[in-house]
Parts: C-alpha cells; structure tokens; sequence
C-alpha cells in the first residue's frame, strides 16, 4: 500500500547550505501491516513521515500511498494522525477542537455528536470536554490529539508521531490496546516512536533509520517467527547449570549465578536448552537480556541513540 | 468537489471571524458612529438629520467609522490567514484530514469577506436607523472592494511568508504614497522611470475614491471597480497557486 523508491528530501538554508534529512530511502509496506519507525533523534524519521503526508514533497525518488500521491491520497481519503507536537489553539475547549475536527474530518452532521463520544469514551476525557487545552496536562492534550485521530473508524492509513510522548504508564499500555484493535486487513498503521519496547510490542516490523536512511527492517512482534535475528538471553537453572554453560559455547556466569548467552537465533536457543535439559538442567527462565530490535537498533546506528 | 465537511466548517469560519477578526475593528466603529449619534441626539451637536446638511453630516459619519473599520478588519482577517498556521503548526491536523489546502484558504477567504460585507450592510443599517437613509448597497460595495483588494493582495503575501502581516502595511504604504505622487503629472516629483513600476503596486488610491463615492451614494466608476477587482483576483489566483504548489511545512 505504501511504495518508497529512492525517496530523498533536501532542506537549503538561505546561505546555500544543504542538509540531505531523507538519503534515497526505498521501502514497501503492505496493507494489513504495522510498521514502526526508530532512530535517535535527528534521523528523518519526521522528515520521513512528513512525506507521507504530503506535508514536504520529495526532491528525489517517488511516494505512493495506494497508487497516488501522498498529497492526493490524504484529501481524498484523509489520514489519522497523531503529530509529535501537538499544536492546536490553545483557546480551544477539548469540545470545540473534536467538533471542529470531525467536522473537517468528513464525519457527518448526523454521525458526528456520536463520534466525538465515542472517542471521549476510549481515551477517557469525558471530564475534560469543556476544559481549553491550554487547561490540559500534557498527558491529557496528548489524549484529546489520539483521540482527534481516531474520529473517523474507517481511515486506511494510520500514522503514530511519538504517540506515547507524555502519557503515563497505565496510558502507554492503554494505547498498546487501541493499536492493537485498529489492525485491519486493509490498513497500514505507521508508529514512528523513540520506544523501542513499545515499537517491539506493537509493531510487525521496524524500520531503524539513521543519518537519513534505512539502515535495517527487523521483523519483530508475533509475525517475527524463526526469522528473527539473534539476541543475547539470561538463562536461570534450577538445577545442573554446568549442562547449560555446555550447551552455549561462549556462556558465561552472571553474578548472581544465571548463565548470560551471546547473541543467538531462536533454533540455535531451543537446540541449546534442549541439549542443556537433556544434559540435566532444570531451566527456570529464560530472559531476553536485551529484545532482538534493540539489539539491531544498536548495531545499526552505532550507539548514537 | 468539495465535501460537505468542508461546507460545514464554514460555520467555525464565520465564528473565528467574529471572534477573532472583527470584534475590535467592529467595537471601534460602533465607538464613532455611536459617540456622534449620542451627541446628536442629547443636542451637544446642531446635527437635524432629515435636512441635507443633516444627510451629508450622516454620511461623514459612516465614512469615518467605515474608513476604519473596513481597512482594519480586512487587515487582521488576512493577516497569517495561511502563514498562521504553518507557523504554529496547526496544518499538521487540520491537513491530514481529506480537505484540499487551497480549497480550504478559498473558502475561509470567502467567508471572511462574506462576513465583511454583511457587517459592512449591518452597521449602515444600524446608523440608518438613528440618523437617516444612507447607501446600504454602497456600504456592502465598498467592503467587498477593501475585501478584494486588501483581502487578495494579503492572501498572496501569507502564502509565500509568515511576515506577510508586515510586508502587506509596507505594500499599502508604498502604493498610497507612490501612486499620489504619480497623480501629480506632470508635475510629478516621481523620476520616470519610477512611473511604470508604480502602475503595478496595488491600487490603493482608487480603492480610497472609490470607496468614497460609494459612503456617498454615488456609483464607484468601473474603471476603478475593475481595477481594484482585477487586481485582487490577481493575487488570489496566484496565491492559490502557490499554496497547490508550496510544501506545507518548512
């Protein structure tokens, strides 16, 4: 549904000076699919998603969105999305902004009352409708920019901005449950997010940009199967941890006596623990010591997050 | 086509006009039209309004809250109409809804001078109720002419800068001084060669006579309608153009 090929986007600065922020990025992503963004900061991941708006055009390379233009493809099917900042006039109720919002959205008269309560429902502002937004905490006004998003049920492509920037815990969990909901057949959900944990839990792929490009795709989430790559674990063993340090070449023993496992795929981690209870272990966890995103995150910008 | 969310979001529109755009500007004018009427009426002022001295003295009324109000409120409607929002960011949510960016800048610019022009016809209508029968239609005329010039001429500004505020006082200044001065062949103090680059600055003083002839009663003269019209919609189509053309965000 979405085709980057060689897309690259300059920015000149009055003196001549040019900064390439999107260095001849090519990327498919399919309809039904969830992609996550990742990189520090300064990588292109907003120039990246400002093109697929249609907000900046490429000066390089070609966008489509379902066969169209980016900008074409938003009017005419708009898009939901939640920006990094949320910048909508503050003198605004929460009320009024949604109102206006739907209204813009396309939502009809008849429907819109409706609408708007059912987003104030799932993001829980119901006691914040008549506040203005200068009111708001910055959890809250991150909430009512979700929940401008999500007015229309039917929009096709979806794209997350920094979406959990401000929410507490029990809301960052909260929004894991709405993205999860949101998955259909034909849409394209795009998080763009410096949480690699949340982009691991939500996401069926991450694409890690860095200095402008693509570094690397890692397929993570439930669709990420066997073809996973390599991540270091922390094993506990009840019992017989010597088999297990056999099974691993290369393990070594923690401090508090678990066994720390290099980077391995996950046939090379199941043959190693079969081979280890097989021996005698008794395994009582297996951790990942860090997650296979953030293990490719780290090769593939080089510690610059 | 344009959708019917879009028809409806006129209705925030007229409120941010009114709100925002109008109610200074407005405040303003009722000030002077009230304050003289007031006056009047408790016989600080010799005024009769039914002699014609009385209609002439109602029409410098209207003229002098008019002058004020339609120049100032056409100013701060215009003023960041779409530089406002790249600047603030707000295009980010307004845009990733299914409306087209020039669509939505025409049509907020129609409603502004729509509301211009019904304020314009309100007001007149209001002095008309206290003092005596004054030029509704040339009133409305007249806001629609300050609409299309100062209107058209700030839409372009506020596509291609966010200091279109700043440089539409500048473009205004320059033309009324310019084009007086160019009036005054051939005694004109203009060098020559200045002459043909002040036939294109924007046609501030024909804006003023014709505006005057219409508080007046009379009609504005179509060479000066076609004009100020002409060049408006200059403006606005090459604005329009701009913003199909332009990156949203910098």
């Amino acid at each position: 549904m979405i085709a980057l090929r060689s897309v690259s986007r300059e920015y000149r600065s009055l003196v001549g000076r040019t900064v390439r922020a999107v260095d001849d990025v090519s990327l498919e992503v399919a309809a039904g699919e969830v992609l996550g963004i990742a990189g520090p900061n300064g990588a292109g991941k907003t120039t990246l998603l400002a093109m697929l708006l249609g907000f900046l055009r490429p000066t390089a390379g070609t966008l489509r969105v379902d066969g169209m233009e980016p900008r074409a493809f938003v009017e005419a099917h708009g898009v939901a999305y939640v920006p990094e900042l949320m910048a909508l006039p503050l003198h605004w109720t929460v009320e009024h902004a949604l109102h206006r919002l739907a209204t813009l959205a396309d939502v009809p008269a008849a429907e819109l009352p409706a609408a708007v309560d059912r987003v104030v429902e799932l993001l829980a502002i119901g006691e914040h409708r008549g506040k203005r937004l200068k009111a708001l905490s910055k959890g809250n006004f991150q909430r009512v920019g979700i929940a401008q998003a999500l007015l229309r049920d039917d929009m096709r492509l979806v794209v997350f901005d920094e979406p959990t920037h401000g929410l507490d815990p029990v809301w960052t969990a909260r929004f894991r449950e709405i993205v999860a909901t949101m998955r259909r057949p034909d849409r394209v959900i795009v998080v763009a997010s410096h949480n690699l944990d949340e982009l691991e839990r939500i996401c069926d792929r991450v694409a890690i940009v860095d200095r402008g490009k693509i570094q690397r795709v890692v397929a993570v989430g439930g669709t990420a199967g066997v073809a996973s790559p390599a991540a270091a674990y922390r094993i506990r063993a009840a019992a017989g941890s010597d088999a297990v340090v056999a099974a691993f070449p290369g393990a070594t023993r923690s401090t508090s006596g678990d066994i720390d496992v290099g980077a391995v795929d996950l046939p090379t981690l199941n043959a190693g623990l079969a081979a280890a209870i097989a021996g005698g272990a008794l395994i009582s966890t297996v951790i990942p010591r860090e997650s296979a995103l953030e293990t490719a995150f780290r090769s593939a910008v080089g510690g610059a997050a | 086509m344009m959708r019917s969310g879009m028809l409806r979001y006129a209705r925030y529109q007229a409120g941010d006009f009114l709100l925002q755009k109008a109610s200074v500007p407005a405040v303003l004018a009722l000030f002077i039209g009230g304050m003289t009427v007031y006056m009047a009426s408790r016989g600080f002022m010799p005024l009769d309004w039914s002699t014609d001295m009385g209609a002439a003295n109602a029409r410098t009324v209207l003229k002098q809250a008019l002058d004020i109000f339609f120049p100032l409120a056409a100013f701060l409607a215009v003023n960041s109409i779409s530089s406002g929002d790249r600047q603030h960011g707000h295009v980010r949510f307004l845009f990733s809804k299914p409306v087209a960016v020039p669509a939505y800048y025409l049509q907020t610019w129609l409603v502004y001078g729509g509301m211009l022009v019904a304020l314009g016809g309100a007001f007149t209508l209001l002095l008309q109720l206290f003092t005596t029968r004054l030029p509704i239609a040339g009133a409305m005329e007249a806001a629609a002419l300050t609409w299309m010039l100062v209107g058209g001429l700030g839409f372009l500004f506020s596509t291609l800068t966010r200091m279109d505020g700043a440089i539409l006082i500048l473009a205004w200044m320059l033309s009324s001084v310019l084009r007086s001065a160019a009036a005054m062949r051939p005694e004109s103090p203009l060098p020559e060669w200045l002459l043909p680059i002040v036939k294109v600055l924007p046609p501030a003083d024909r804006l003023d006579a014709a505006r005057t002839a219409l508080y007046a009663g009379h009609s504005a003269g179509s060479g000066s309608v076609l004009h100020v019209v002409g060049y408006g919609l200059a403006c606005l189509v090459l604005g329009t153009l701009i913003l199909r053309r332009r990156s949203l965000i910098t």
